[in-house]
């Protein structure tokens, strides 16, 4: 069974291998690896002092952690003397320190919408979709986790961009946006569900909601704390009702997010951040050039307006206004 | 001595598992391995979870056994059995968090729903929702049963990995085509035709 016998072709059997090879797919193997050399590390040194097992510095994720203990050495704190049972805000608090580091994280985002009407109002956002999200302090950047198609689209300094196939890009400037009130709302729409800005976000949670503490959760070599966040009694908050984070016990820095999204007071979207990725990019990539190739074409501000808006459109989902009778 | 079913290894085969194919063994198995696992339990993080214990009970055993040649195999049984062992004894729990927690649900969505035409991506996510729909209906046995024989696994090996004879892991296999041929009738058809 090492070399798996070629399966019949039971039209059944084939349905589940393509379903199986969809979600393996999504498998980060190197992150598995990582895991499992860590705990066996751990195993083989239970007593010893705390340390960057080498086997782990080989791979990205173990990267990401021995960059973030480096960074936070040179940075003068470490978490790992903190107190085992500080409170949810200290947490928080250390996370958004963690997350200060100029470190590039990856995301597995997956959206699932929720409220009624939500389909004529967002279609945008109408389905369950998965991205990922690359993000530095409040920069960020997403890519598609389809192998099939490549894009990215992203935020940088007011601009919006996006890259299609490295072929094509389409950018447009803030004040461009800001007078299209239907393309705006599209974008800021899906910035606000499909972008994590970390430290704005660590803020808002940590000056409107009611932290709580919950579990601490082992899973192989990584220990996370629970925090659930609310609302204050009295608060309201635009585009957050509640929240739920994972932060790493020994990094601080958040593992998962689950944020329920809301729009004008309304729930919108539940949307999950799952780290599967740190390592350091080129400030290029948080920007339209870093995606495109040499020759690729790029519209921008002086470029025809509709074939601008048409991208976007299709883009972001965003209906064709209807003609003027 | 090292022991594998086809025998001692030689001196040049132990020197072949060396750490660098270890880790090899695990990066290419590990994609179908938690899959599988995760259809399983139909939770992704246990899924993970229960897939790095077994990569972590084997690879202790690395001196006994030749996991380049032989890992598939003992790994799909090792997680076959902790999926199944984990699945049967775990207790429905409501949670406030049950639908972010449920993973398998979330991983039911496809990918980029932009990246293909709307008519493609909406076959190709009703596919996806009806095979899932369908497997999660199937007692974990059969499932079991099934997912490894879609991954090429032989009669033999399914047994060893379920407990049972390889004549009724046929029987298991064959159960689970029909239900899920039942379920999935439109698209076997479409696929026919």
């Amino acid at each position: 069974m090492n070399a798996p016998h070629n399966p019949a072709d039971h039209p059944v059997d084939a349905l589940v291998r393509d379903h199986l090879a969809a979600r393996a797919a999504t498998v980060d193997a190197a992150d598995m690896l990582a895991r499992v050399n860590a705990e066996r590390d751990k195993q083989r040194a239970p007593r010893s002092a705390p340390r960057v097992p080498r086997s782990v510095l080989r791979y990205v994720w173990g990267a990401a952690t021995a960059a973030t203990v480096l960074l936070a050495f040179a940075g003068g704190w470490y978490f790992g003397e903190k107190p085992a049972h500080a409170s949810a805000e200290t947490l928080v608090r250390e996370a958004r320190q963690a997350h200060a580091l100029p470190l590039d994280r990856c995301y597995l985002v997956q959206s699932v919408p929720e409220g009624d009407g939500l389909l004529a109002r967002y279609p945008q956002v109408a389905q369950p979709r998965e991205t990922r999200l690359w993000t530095r302090g409040d920069r960020f950047w997403i890519e598609s986790t389809n192998p099939e198609k490549h894009w990215a689209w992203g935020r940088d300094q007011g601009r919006v961009w996006m890259a299609l196939g490295g072929a094509k890009g389409v950018w447009f400037d803030r004040d461009e946006l800001a007078e299209n009130d239907d393309l705006a709302h599209a974008v800021t729409v899906a910035c606000d569900l499909y972008s994590m800005r970390v430290e704005t976000l660590l803020t808002e949670v940590l000056a409107d909601f009611d932290l709580k503490r919950e579990n601490t959760a082992t899973a192989g070599a990584v220990t996370t704390h629970r925090i659930r966040a609310a609302l204050k009694p009295g608060v309201s908050s635009p585009r957050l009702r509640a929240a739920v984070l994972e932060i790493d016990a020994e990094t601080r820095v958040m593992r998962r997010l689950v944020l329920h999204r809301t729009r004008r007071g309304e729930p919108v979207a539940t949307v999950t951040f799952t780290l599967v990725e740190t390592r350091a990019q080129g400030d290029e990539t948080y920007t339209l050039e870093g995606h495109l190739n040499p020759d690729a074409q790029v519209y921008g501000r002086g470029s025809d307006w509709a074939q601008r808006t048409a991208a976007l459109r299709k883009f972001f989902r965003v209906p064709a206004p209807k003609p003027a009778e | 001595m090292l022991v594998t079913r086809a025998g001692p290894l030689s001196n040049a085969e132990k020197a072949a598992a060396s750490p660098a194919d270890l880790d090899a063994w695990v990066l290419s198995t590990a994609p179908d391995a938690v899959a599988y696992a995760a259809s399983l339990l139909r939770d992704r993080a246990a899924a993970e979870d229960v897939v790095q214990d077994c990569y972590c009970r084997l690879l202790q055993k690395a001196n006994v056994y030749d996991l380049p040649r032989d890992g598939r195999k003992l790994l799909f049984e090792s997680v076959t059995n902790a999926c199944i062992n984990r699945a049967t004894r775990a207790r429905h729990v409501l949670s406030l968090d049950a639908a972010d927690e449920d993973d398998a649900s979330l991983h039911e969505v496809v990918a980029d729903a932009d990246a293909a035409p709307p008519d493609r991506v909406l076959m190709r996510r009703e596919l996806e929702q009806a095979i899932a729909s369908a497997l999660a209906k199937l007692p974990v046995a059969h499932r079991a049963a099934l997912e490894l024989k879609s991954l090429g696994h032989s009669l033999l090996d399914i047994g060893e990995a379920l407990g049972v004879s390889p004549n009724y892991a046929g029987v298991l296999i064959h159960r689970a085509r029909q239900t899920m041929a039942e379920h999935l009738a439109p698209f076997l058809e479409e696929r026919a035709g």
